[in-house]
C-alpha cells in the first residue's frame, strides 16, 4: 500500500432497512490491523448481501444491484415491509443506516448518516412504484429521503456537519468516488467485471481517480493560466505574444479535442469488439448448420425420451404380470402352508374327510364341529346345521364341497411349486425391473429437461432474432470501421498539430525570455514554467509506474491463489481499457474458469488497491463463492496477508465459511475458512446472522434479521 | 481525506533531484496540497488565482531555487 493513511469503518448501524426491523445495535467491525478481518455470516437469503447493500446505500444514495439493474417489479423496499405495513393512518417512522468512519488512530474522521422518513397519509391501498422505497407500495406511504455527513475539518481539527442534498452528494463523491465503489465494496460474484471485454470503459477512469493524479493536472492547469498572465502583462510585444499564445491554446484545445476523441472512439471501439464477439458467437449457434445440428439433436432427444417412456411402461407392466402371476407364491404362500398343516391335522384327528362330499360335511356338522375348528355355539346349532343341511340335501354333490375339494388341491399344488430358490430368483427379477423403472424414470426426467432447454433454442422468433443480430451487426461493424476510420483520421491531424504545438511554446517561450525585461518578473515565469514541466513529466511517469505496478502485484497474486497457477504465465493490462487478461502458458487458447476468473478479479483489486491514494476499508461479498476449498483457504490467507492493515470484512455463507472438507483428491484433510483465519490469526471479530418471525399483519408474514456476535467458540 | 498521495511528493522530489533546494520541495508541496484541499474547501477560481500568484511572487524571489531553475535549464 502507497499510503498508510488508513479509512475504516467503526460501526455499522441500521434501523428498519430491508431486513432489519426497528434499530439494531451497532455492528462493529475491527479496527485492529492485526486483526484486520471481519467476518458477516448467515444461512442464504438472511441478509448477507442486504447489509452490504445497505453500506452502499448509505455512501451513494443508490444499492449496489441497481447500478446494475434498475429493476422495478420487486415488492421488496428499502424499509422493512412490517414497519410500512403496521403503521396506522397519521403514524410515521424511520428507516436510517449511519456508517462511522475512523483513521488508523481510531479517530472519527467521517459520520454518513442516511434515512428515509415515511408516514401513513391515508387509506388509499391501491400500489405503485416509490422511487424512495423503491418498491411497489400502496399510495398511503409517504416517504422523503434526508442525509447528513459530518466530517473532520482539516483546519480546525473539529466535527463539521453538512445536510443540504447537493453538497453532501459533491462532499461524499469527493471522498469516495463513485468508481470506487468497485474496489471498496463489491460482490465477488462480479469479479469478471474487471476482465478484458467486460465493463472495461469505467476502468480507466478507476486508476486516475485512485491514484490522485487529478491532483497534478489541476495544478498544471492553474499555473499554466498564471503564467500566461504573469507573461502576457509585462512582455514588450504586447500583441504578437497574445497573437502567440492564442494561437497556443487554440492548439493545445485542438489537441486535447482530438485526444480525447480517439481515446473516446477506442473505448466504443473496445465495447464494439466485445459486442461483435458475442454477437458472431450467437450467429455461429444459429446459422444453418447448427440449427440442422440442434434439430438432429432434438429429434435424437425426444426419440430417446419416447424410448425411455416404453421402458418405463413395460417394466411397470412386467412388474404387474409378475406381481399378478406370482402372487399366491408371494402373498398367499404362508397362509396356504398354514392351512395344508391344518388339513392335514384335522384329517389325522378324523375331523376332515381326504376328500369333501356331502356325507363328508354332515358328519363335520353333526359333530358340532365349524371347518375353522371353533365349536359352534348353541343357540346357532340348529339354525346353521339345519341351513347347511337344507342346501347340501339340495344339492347331491354339493358346490361348496367340490370348491372345498378344489381349493384344497391347489393349496397341494401351489406347495409343491413354491421352494425358497424360486423365491429368490421371483425377487431377483422383481428388484431388477424396479431398477430399471427407476433408471429409465431419471433418464426420461433428465432428456426431458435437455428437450425443454433444446426448445428454447427453437424460439418462435428465433428468424427474427437472427435478422435482428444480424442488423445489429452490420450496424455496429459500420460504426467500428467508421470509429476507426476516425481514429486514424485524427492521429494523422494530431501527428501534424503537436510538432507545430511544440514548435509555437518554444517561440513563446523565447519571446519571454528576450522579451521580458523585468528581472522579477522573469524569474516568477522561469518558475512557472519550471514547475509546469516537472508536474507533466511526473503525471507521465507516475501513470506508467501505477500501471506497471497494478500489473506485478495483480500477477504476483493471481499466481498465488488461481487455481491451476501454472497454466498461466502472468496477467495483461490492456494499454487503453485497463481491463485485465490471465496469460496462459503456451498461449493455449482456452477459457478461464470461474474459479480462475474469480481468482483474476480478486488479484486485480488487490492489485489497484496497492496503487490507492488512501489504505480505504474493503468489503467483499461471496468470496468464497463457486470456488474449489483449496482457493478458498489460499484467499483467506492470501487475501488479509497481501493487504497488510488494510480493514477487510467477508460476506459469506455459513457453508462457505464454517464447512469443511474432509480429504480431497489428494488424501488431504482441508480445513474450514474459519478455522483457516482462527489459524493464521487475521479473524477480528464474526457476526452470525439469523432471522426470527414477527407478528402477521392479515396474513402475511414477516421476518426480522438479526445480526450476533459469535464469542468465544 | 486529507493529504498529498506520498507517490507523487517522491516522484517530484526525484524529478527535482537531491541537490534541489528544500524550498523548492516546499513550494511543489503547497500547491498540491492546496488542490487537496480544495477538494473540501471549493475556493473560487479568483481565490485559486490569487493563491498561485502569490506564491509565484514568494518562490521567485528565493536566489536559491532561482539559481537552481537556472541550472537545471542549461544541463
Amino acid at each position: 500500500m502507497i499510503n498508510d493513511e488508513a479509512l475504516k469503518i467503526r460501526s455499522i448501524t441500521v434501523k428498519n432497512f430491508r431486513t432489519f426491523y426497528k434499530e439494531k445495535k451497532p455492528i462493529e467491525l475491527s479496527i485492529d490491523p492485526k486483526k484486520p478481518v471481519t467476518v458477516i455470516h448467515g444461512k442464504n437469503g438472511k441478509g448477507k448481501t442486504s447489509l452490504l447493500n445497505a453500506i452502499h446505500w448509505c455512501i451513494y444514495g443508490i444499492e449496489k444491484d441497481d447500478e446494475k439493474q434498475n429493476k422495478k417489479s420487486t415488492s421488496e423496499g428499502l424499509v422493512h415491509s412490517y414497519a410500512i405495513d403496521s403503521l396506522v393512518l397519521g403514524q410515521e417512522d424511520d428507516m436510517f443506516v449511519r456508517v462511522e468512519m475512523v483513521d488508523q488512530n481510531d479517530n472519527l474522521i467521517f459520520e454518513i448518516t442516511r434515512t428515509i422518513n415515511f408516514k401513513k397519509i391515508s387509506d388509499d391501498s391501491i400500489e405503485s412504484w416509490n422511487d424512495v422505497i423503491n418498491a411497489k407500495i400502496a399510495n398511503s406511504i409517504d416517504a422523503s429521503v434526508s442525509t447528513q455527513f459530518r466530517f473532520r475539518d482539516d483546519d480546525s481539527g473539529e466535527l463539521k456537519a453538512v445536510t443540504e442534498d447537493v453538497e453532501v452528494q459533491e462532499r461524499l463523491e469527493i471522498q469516495f468516488p463513485r468508481i470506487l465503489s468497485s474496489y471498496l465494496l463489491f460482490d465477488a460474484e462480479l469479479l469478471r467485471e474487471f476482465e478484458a471485454s467486460h465493463e472495461d470503459r469505467l476502468i480507466r477512469k478507476g486508476i486516475e481517480t485512485i491514484t490522485g493524479l487529478p491532483l497534478l493536472e489541476a495544478s498544471i492547469k492553474n499555473l499554466s493560466k498564471e503564467n500566461r498572465k504573469i507573461s502576457s502583462s509585462n512582455i514588450s510585444k504586447k500583441s504578437e505574444f497574445k497573437s502567440l499564445l492564442d494561437t497556443i491554446e487554440q492548439k493545445t484545445s485542438s489537441v486535447e479535442k482530438y485526444t480525447d476523441q480517439i481515446k473516446k472512439l477506442g473505448e466504443e471501439n473496445i465495447i464494439h469488439t466485445s459486442e461483435l464477439k458475442k454477437i458472431s458467437q450467437y450467429l455461429f449457434e444459429h446459422d444453418d448448420d447448427a440449427i440442422k445440428k440442434q434439430e438432429e439433436e432434438l429429434i435424437r432427444l425426444r426419440s430417446d425420451k419416447k424410448r425411455f417412456t416404453d421402458g418405463i411402461i413395460n417394466a411397470k407392466h412386467r412388474m404387474k404380470g409378475l406381481l399378478f402371476e406370482n402372487l399366491t407364491n408371494y402373498e398367499l404362500n404362508e397362509s396356504c402352508r398354514i392351512t395344508a398343516e391344518k388339513f392335514t391335522n384335522w384329517q389325522n384327528a378324523g375331523l376332515m374327510p381326504s376328500h369333501f362330499s356331502k356325507e363328508s360335511l354332515q358328519s363335520l356338522l353333526d359333530n358340532h364341529m365349524c371347518v375353522c375348528e371353533r365349536p359352534l355355539k348353541e343357540e346357532e346349532d340348529k339354525r346353521y346345521r339345519d341351513y347347511i343341511f337344507t342346501k347340501a340335501t339340495n344339492a347331491p354333490d354339493t358346490a361348496a364341497g367340490k370348491e372345498l375339494g378344489k381349493i384344497s388341491n391347489r393349496i397341494e399344488e401351489i406347495l409343491g411349486e413354491v421352494n425358497s430358490e424360486s423365491s429368490l430368483i421371483l425377487s431377483k427379477q422383481y428388484d431388477e425391473l424396479k431398477t430399471n423403472l427407476a433408471e429409465y424414470r431419471i433418464k426420461k426426467k433428465t432428456t426431458e429437461t435437455q428437450i425443454t432447454e433444446k426448445e428454447k433454442y427453437f424460439d418462435p422468433n428465433l428468424h427474427d432474432n437472427v435478422t435482428a443480430k444480424l442488423q445489429e451487426k452490420s450496424r455496429i461493424d459500420k460504426t467500428h470501421h467508421r470509429n476507426s476510420e476516425d481514429i486514424g483520421r485524427f492521429r494523422l491531424i494530431l501527428d501534424k498539430l503537436e510538432p507545430n504545438l511544440i514548435k509555437y511554446k518554444k517561440d513563446a517561450e523565447v519571446m519571454k525570455k528576450s522579451q521580458i525585461k523585468n528581472e522579477v518578473i522573469k524569474d516568477q515565469v522561469a518558475l512557472a514554467d519550471y514547475a509546469e514541466r516537472i508536474l507533466e513529466q511526473s503525471k507521465e511517469e507516475l501513470f506508467k509506474e501505477f500501471k506497471s505496478q497494478v500489473t506485478r502485484e495483480s500477477e504476483k497474486y493471481f499466481l498465488k491463489i488461481a487455481p491451476q497457477a501454472d497454466e498461466f504465465s502472468g496477467v495483461e493490462i490492456d494499454d487503453t481499457s485497463f481491463a485485465i487478461t490471465a496469460v496462459r502458458s503456451k498461449n493455449k487458447e482456452k477459457t478461464i474458469s470461474q474459479g480462475q476468473s474469480h481468482a483474476l478479479g480478486l488479484s486485480y483489486i488487490s492489485g489497484f488497491r496497492s496503487v490507492m491514494k488512501h489504505n480505504y476499508f474493503m468489503m467483499i461479498d461471496s468470496p468464497f463463492h463457486n470456488i474449489s476449498q483449496h482457493t478458498r483457504l489460499r484467499a483467506c490467507k492470501f487475501i488479509p496477508e497481501s493487504l497488510g492493515s488494510t480493514q477487510i470484512t467477508f460476506f459469506t455463507t455459513d457453508t462457505e465459511y464454517r464447512g469443511s472438507i474432509d480429504a480431497d483428491s489428494y488424501g488431504d484433510q482441508l480445513n474450514s475458512v474459519r478455522t483457516e483465519m482462527k489459524k493464521n490469526g487475521s479473524l477480528g471479530i464474526e457476526y452470525n446472522l439469523v432471522d426470527m418471525s414477527l407478528p402477521e399483519i392479515n396474513g402475511e408474514k414477516y421476518r426480522d434479521t438479526n445480526v450476533v456476535e459469535v464469542i468465544g467458540e | 481525506m486529507r493529504g498529498v498521495n506520498p507517490r507523487i511528493t517522491k516522484k517530484i522530489e526525484s524529478l527535482i533531484g537531491d541537490d534541489a533546494p528544500a524550498e523548492l520541495k516546499d513550494f511543489f508541496q503547497k500547491m498540491l496540497e492546496r488542490e487537496v484541499r480544495q477538494e473540501n474547501i471549493q475556493w473560487t477560481s479568483t481565490e485559486m488565482a490569487r493563491f498561485y500568484t502569490e506564491n509565484l511572487v514568494i518562490f521567485a524571489k528565493n536566489k536559491s531555487i532561482i539559481e537552481f531553475i537556472r541550472g537545471s535549464n542549461n544541463d
